[in-house]
């Protein structure tokens, strides 16, 4: 019957049927099949309002929400570029960071692509990069960036894992750059290969491009900072960040104005962390069915017997993790599949810190992984192009972030040695 | 009339949205300010503001399913075309809306036994009324799938 259920379930979800309700709606057949109240379904979702790290979900969304329709943008555009423009790659370099800087406060829900991109592209052809290369970094930007705080796909890991966000924060640091020191590298290499013109560099230039993103610059170091320097939690780095960039943006700066923006931002907000929650607050009921039904037990029994070293267990969890990015979106994956393989991996002695960090690099190469990979989809979009034009323009970013994966994942002391020396 | 009624919806629940988020960021601020210069701290009104994640997250999925953009595996849609697809949409809307029904009466259950064994929130609010978000937020998410078969102005606006 557990089988019929689930095959059912499977079904409705191939349907088409809201992920929360679907799991929802297996979640409380489960229960009255193994006789046990479907109430507990409700007692598991109201778990969810005790998990101390809720908080920082809607406060990070709030601030990146708002980051993101105001001009900041483009005021830390113009910063890294009078910084780095100079430089071979130097511009490829810069549209790498922004994006990342970007999309760690925004999710890698496509807003990157479609709003940056749009910034950057202009930027990069005048440079006289070639489109394809051009193409190519934008899409492979769209998700850059979720290994940084305070991303929020970070964030829900934690919450779903029950592992320190404090701890996760400071072990992105560290592979994230690796990725973006890789496709830097790569950038320089096509910059050389076919010279493109470069900005002067210029202190005039920078100072005043400073000034104007002065009010943007404290907030990674009230978030990294803060919290590295153990002078806040990450919850209450939330709270300072939402504050501070709704008191920036709207009073200060007055890129946004309270009387037309702010309830259309905030519902917005407050849509994407809704549509998130609520299929969180239905899989605590689902978690906790797989774990009465002792489901991760027998997977682990199951994968135990075929799977004997820890190295051939990171390979097939790379490769499965690939499919899973490129099926699902980023949040129901965490969702969905991390409560199952937690066991699993720290029965392999896999640290769960590594292995976040191992999940959300997979997850963040799906989204370009083809044949249904977001970033592909998106990027076709926005660019009016065929989807095929975009699998082959990203391949070269494809692969360069395959190697960093494998580095990410076979040596765990990138993302763990910055632990242990902040400890 | 049932266009009427899915407008009044969105309106309240819109305000609701608002206020719960700002009154968080605002709260959850003075919290830490006060903590870490007064050392003066509120653990009830940590919990309570928990709890508002709470109905955050219920006006947010109500929001969401107005706007027809839940997180859904949509690769079938995508091959049906006209006809087809409004049969699957309104299948998929009736399901949704029948499991939402039953979540919120399990709601309800959960509640009654709250109310049973007066649990409070902060340690002065009787938990149920915190709470009641749950059942009320279910009926209110079946309404609104509902109202995906009944409004027929219903994508234009959600555009």
């Amino acid at each position: 019957m557990t089988l019929v259920i689930t095959a059912l379930a499977v079904i409705l979800i191939l349907l088409g049927l809201p992920l929360f309700v679907a799991i929802g709606f297996t979640a409380s057949l489960q229960f009255s099949n193994s006789g046990i109240d479907p109430t507990v379904v409700i007692v598991e979702l109201y778990r969810l309002a005790s998990a101390p790290t809720l908080l920082a979900i809607p406060l990070f969304t709030m601030a990146g929400y708002i980051l993101a329709e105001s001009r900041a943008p483009k005021r830390l555009l113009n910063l890294a570029d009078a910084l780095l423009g100079w430089m071979p790659g130097g511009v490829a370099i810069v549209s790498l960071t922004t994006c990342a800087l970007f999309t760690c406060f925004t999710g890698a829900s496509g807003i990157t692509i479609i709003a940056i991109g749009g910034l950057i592209y202009p930027i990069l052809k005048k440079q006289a990069y070639t489109e394809k290369f051009s193409h190519g970094l934008i899409t492979a930007s769209g998700s850059l960036g979720l290994l940084f705080p305070p991303s929020l796909p970070l964030i829900l890991y934690g919450i779903v894992a029950s592992v320190s966000i404090d701890k996760l924060f400071i072990a992105g640091i560290l592979p994230g750059i690796l990725i973006i020191c890789l496709l830097s590298i790569y950038s320089i290499q096509q910059d050389i290969a076919k010279v493109t013109k470069r900005s002067q560099f210029s202190l005039r230039h920078i100072l005043k491009t400073t000034k104007e993103a002065i009010w943007e610059i404290p907030i990674p170091i009230i978030i990294i900072g803060g919290i590295y320097g153990g002078l806040i939690t990450a919850v209450e780095a939330s709270s300072i960040t939402a504050f501070y960039v709704l008191v920036v943006e709207f009073l200060i700066k007055k890129d946004l104005s309270l009387k037309n923006d702010l309830s259309r931002i905030v519902r917005d907000g407050v849509q994407l962390v809704g549509g998130i929650l609520i299929i969180l607050c239905c899989s605590m009921g689902l978690t906790a069915f797989f774990i009465d039904a002792q489901i991760p037990q027998k997977a682990l029994a199951w994968i135990q017997g075929i799977i004997f070293s820890k190295i051939t267990f990171l390979l097939l969890l790379n490769i499965f993790l690939l499919i899973v990015g490129a099926v699902l979106d980023i949040f129901s994956a965490i969702i969905i599949v991390v409560p199952l393989i937690v066991p699993i991996a720290i029965s392999y002695g896999i640290n769960p810190i590594h292995l976040g960090i191992i999940f959300l690099t997979n997850l963040e190469i799906g989204y370009l992984t083809p044949p249904i990979g977001l970033n592909l989809f998106i990027s076709s979009f926005r660019f009016k192009k065929s989807i095929l034009y975009f699998y082959r323009v990203s391949l070269p970013f494809l692969g360069i972030m395959a190697i960093a994966l494998l580095l990410i994942t076979y040596f765990p002391f990138l993302s763990l040695i910055l632990i242990n020396l902040f400890k | 009339m049932v266009h009427k009624i899915r407008l009044i919806i969105e309106k309240c629940v819109s305000y609701l949205a608002v206020f719960l988020m700002l009154a968080l960021v605002i709260l959850s601020f003075l919290q830490v300010v006060l903590r870490n210069f007064f050392s003066i701290g509120f653990s009830s009104i940590e919990e309570l503001m928990r709890n508002g994640v709470l109905w955050i997250a219920f006006t947010g999925a109500i929001l969401t399913t107005l706007r027809g953009r839940h997180i859904a595996f949509d690769i079938l849609p995508r091959f049906l075309k006209d006809k087809k697809k409004v049969i699957l949409d309104w299948v998929l809307s009736i399901s949704a809306s029948a499991t939402c029904l039953f979540l919120a009466w399990l709601g309800v259950n959960f509640l009654r036994l709250e109310i049973e064994m007066e649990s409070q929130i902060g340690g002065f609010c009787p938990a149920w009324i915190v709470e009641i978000i749950i059942p009320i937020g279910f009926v209110l998410l079946s309404i609104v799938f509902s109202l995906r078969v009944l409004d027929r102005k219903y994508d234009e606006i959600a555009k």
